[in-house]
C-alpha cells in the first residue's frame, strides 16, 4: 500500500510569527535580524519577498531596494515555544510525526488514511485551521501531500502561499518537469549549478541521461540520488528523517562577532563562552564526546584545528583545556569575525569520574549545573568568559540542527 | 521598535479553559483594556517559567510577562513607531 505524506511549510516563519505578534508590522515590508546591532536579515517577510529582498541580505543593502522596510531583532525563545506548540497540532493528527525544521514537518497518515481521513485534502485543510486557531489567523502555512517526503515537501514549496497541494499519478511528472532544483530538497547550490552546465534544470530533465552519464558529472552517490529525484522516488537524505537518533553525534556553536577582533583575550572570552553553550547541552543529554574542534573565520582567512581524544569529556574545564591547546596551535594570526566550537564522537556518559582530581572538577561541575539549572543559565560561570553583559546565549536555528536537545519533553 | 520598559504592572482577568486571559493592566496609575491577545510563548529561565502575552490596547502592542514562579506581572516592551 502506497504511503501518504504531508509537508507542513509555515510561510516566513520568524516574519510571520513577529507580524502575528504586531499588527503594525502586518502587510509591511520587514526584515528580521538576529539582534539589535546585526546587520544581516535572518528572515524576510512576504512584502518583503516582493521587493526582491532576500534572505542573508544585508541590512544597508536591502534599505536602498526598499527604504520602507522594518528590521525586527529575532524572539527566538518564541519560536521554538511556537514550533512545540505545533508539534503538539500535528500530534493530534497522527502519531507519525517528524519535526524536520522549526518550520517544517512530515506526518505519516497512511496508517489513519482508511478509518480517520478517506480524504487527505480535508484533513490538509484541517490543520491549517487548527495552526490559525491556535497561533494567530496572520500564520499561514502550505501543505503538500504526496506519496513520499520528497514529492511532498516539492509540492509545498511550489504551491500557492497558504494553499494545500496534492500530488497524484496525474500531476507527479508535471510537478517534476515544473519545479526548478532550488526546490528539490536535497539538492544544494553548487550541485544544482553543476547540472545546470548540462542545461539541467528540473529534475524530469535527468530521465534523459544514464546512470553512466549522470555518474561523470557529479560521481556514484549522486548519480544514483539523481535518477531518484527524476521518477519522484524518496532519497537518501529524507529516508534518514525516519530514522530516529538515539543521540546527537555531535554539538557545535558558532557565532559571527559584531567586528573583527584582534585581541587574544576578547577571542579566547567568546570561544570559552560557547564552550559552556555546549557542555551545558552535552551534560543536560547526559553524553560525552571525544573530538574538540575549534575554527576561526577571518574577512578572508580561515584555520580550524581538531584533536580526538583518548577518552571522552563532559566537563566545561576540560573542554576550555582542550580548545585553548588548539588555540595555542593558531600560528598566523589575523582578526577574526567568525568562531565555532564543537564537541563531537558524543556518546552516552557511563563512566563515573575515579581520580581524585577529575571527581574535584566533576564535583565544581555539578555545583555549577545546580546553581544554573535554577536560577537560569550562566548565572554561575568561569572568570575567564566575557562580562555577564556581553554572554552569548543559546539560539535556535531555522534547521533546528539541535532537534533532539530542543524538542525533548 | 520596541521600547523596554520592565516594570511591574497590575493586571485584571479570566479564566478560560484553564488558561489565565488577561482583559485589563494597570500601569503608570493608568488601565488600559485588553483587546486582543496576539501572541502567547511560555518559556524558562532556569527554573524560572515565564508565560509572555503580547496584547493590543488602543491600537498599541505590549508585551506583558508574566513570572510563573513569583506570580509577578511585568510590562517588559513597548511598540512605538
Amino acid at each position: 500500500m502506497s504511503k501518504t505524506i504531508l509537508h507542513i511549510d509555515i510561510n516566513s516563519y520568524f516574519a510571520t510569527i513577529l507580524q502575528q505578534e504586531n499588527p503594525h508590522l502586518r502587510n509591511k515590508p520587514i526584515g528580521v535580524l538576529k539582534d539589535v546591532g546585526r546587520s544581516c536579515l535572518i528572515a524576510v517577510s512576504k512584502e518583503a519577498k516582493k521587493k526582491g529582498i532576500i534572505t542573508g541580505e544585508s541590512k544597508a543593502d536591502a534599505l536602498i531596494k526598499c527604504p520602507e522596510l522594518i528590521c525586527v531583532p529575532a524572539s527566538f525563545e518564541r519560536y521554538l515555544d511556537t514550533t512545540k506548540r505545533l508539534q503538539k497540532i500535528f500530534k493530534q493528527i497522527a502519531p507519525l510525526v517528524q519535526i524536520y525544521s522549526l518550520d517544517e514537518a512530515f506526518i505519516d497518515i497512511s496508517d489513519c488514511r482508511k478509518n480517520l481521513y478517506p480524504n487527505s485534502k480535508i484533513i490538509a485543510e484541517k490543520i491549517q485551521a487548527l495552526i490559525k486557531e491556535e497561533l494567530g489567523q496572520w500564520v499561514t502555512c502550505n501543505i503538500g501531500i504526496a506519496e513520499n517526503k520528497l514529492l511532498a515537501k516539492m509540492a509545498s514549496e511550489v504551491a500557492p502561499k497558504g494553499s494545500v497541494m496534492e500530488v497524484s499519478d496525474i500531476n507527479k511528472d508535471a510537478l517534476l518537469a515544473s519545479t526548478n532544483f532550488s526546490d528539490v530538497c536535497g539538492v544544494g547550490y553548487a550541485l544544482s549549478k553543476k547540472l545546470a552546465k548540462f542545461n539541467i534544470f528540473t529534475p524530469y530533465q535527468l530521465r534523459f541521461f544514464s546512470k553512466e552519464e549522470l555518474e561523470i558529472i557529479v560521481g556514484p552517490f549522486w548519480s544514483k540520488e539523481l535518477i531518484k529525484i527524476a521518477y519522484g522516488k524518496e532519497t537518501h537524505l529524507l529516508e534518514l528523517v525516519d530514522k530516529e537518533q538515539k543521540h546527537m553525534k555531535s554539538v557545535g556553536r558558532s557565532i559571527t562577532g559584531y567586528r573583527l577582533y584582534s585581541d587574544e583575550v576578547e577571542i579566547k572570552n567568546i570561544i570559552h563562552n560557547l564552550c559552556l553553550e555546549i557542555i551545558h547541552k552535552v551534560r543536560k543529554m547526559n553524553l560525552c564526546g571525544r573530538q574538540v574542534w575549534l575554527g576561526l573565520n577571518g574577512s578572508n582567512q580561515y584555520w580550524s584545528k581538531h584533536i580526538t581524544l583518548k577518552s571522552s569529556i563532559n566537563n566545561s574545564r576540560e573542554l576550555i583545556d582542550q580548545v585553548d591547546d588548539l588555540f595555542n596551535h593558531w600560528q598566523d594570526r589575523f582578526k577574526v569575525i567568525k568562531f565555532a566550537v564543537r564537541l563531537s564522537l558524543l556518546k552516552p556518559n557511563t563512566q563515573d569520574q575515579l581520580l581524585p582530581e577529575w571527581q574535584k572538577n566533576e564535583f565544581v561541575q555539578i555545583a555549577l549545573d545546580q546553581v544554573n539549572e535554577k536560577y537560569g543559565m550562566f548565572t554561575l560561570h568561569p572568570a575567564s568568559i566575557p562580562p555577564t553583559k556581553d554572554l552569548i546565549y543559546p539560539e535556535v536555528t531555522g534547521f533546528l540542527g539541535d532537534k533532539i536537545y530542543q524538542l525533548k519533553d | 521598535m520596541y521600547q523596554t520598559i520592565n516594570e511591574d504592572i497590575a493586571v485584571l482577568g479570566i479564566y478560560k479553559n484553564s488558561f489565565f486571559v488577561p482583559k485589563k493592566f494597570k500601569w503608570n496609575h493608568r488601565v488600559y483594556g485588553v483587546q486582543e491577545i496576539t501572541l502567547l510563548n511560555d518559556v524558562s529561565e532556569g527554573s524560572i517559567k515565564k508565560r509572555l502575552y503580547s496584547v493590543v490596547s488602543n491600537g498599541n502592542l505590549y508585551r506583558l510577562e508574566f513570572n510563573r514562579s513569583s506570580e509577578k506581572w511585568r510590562i517588559a516592551e513597548v511598540w512605538v513607531e
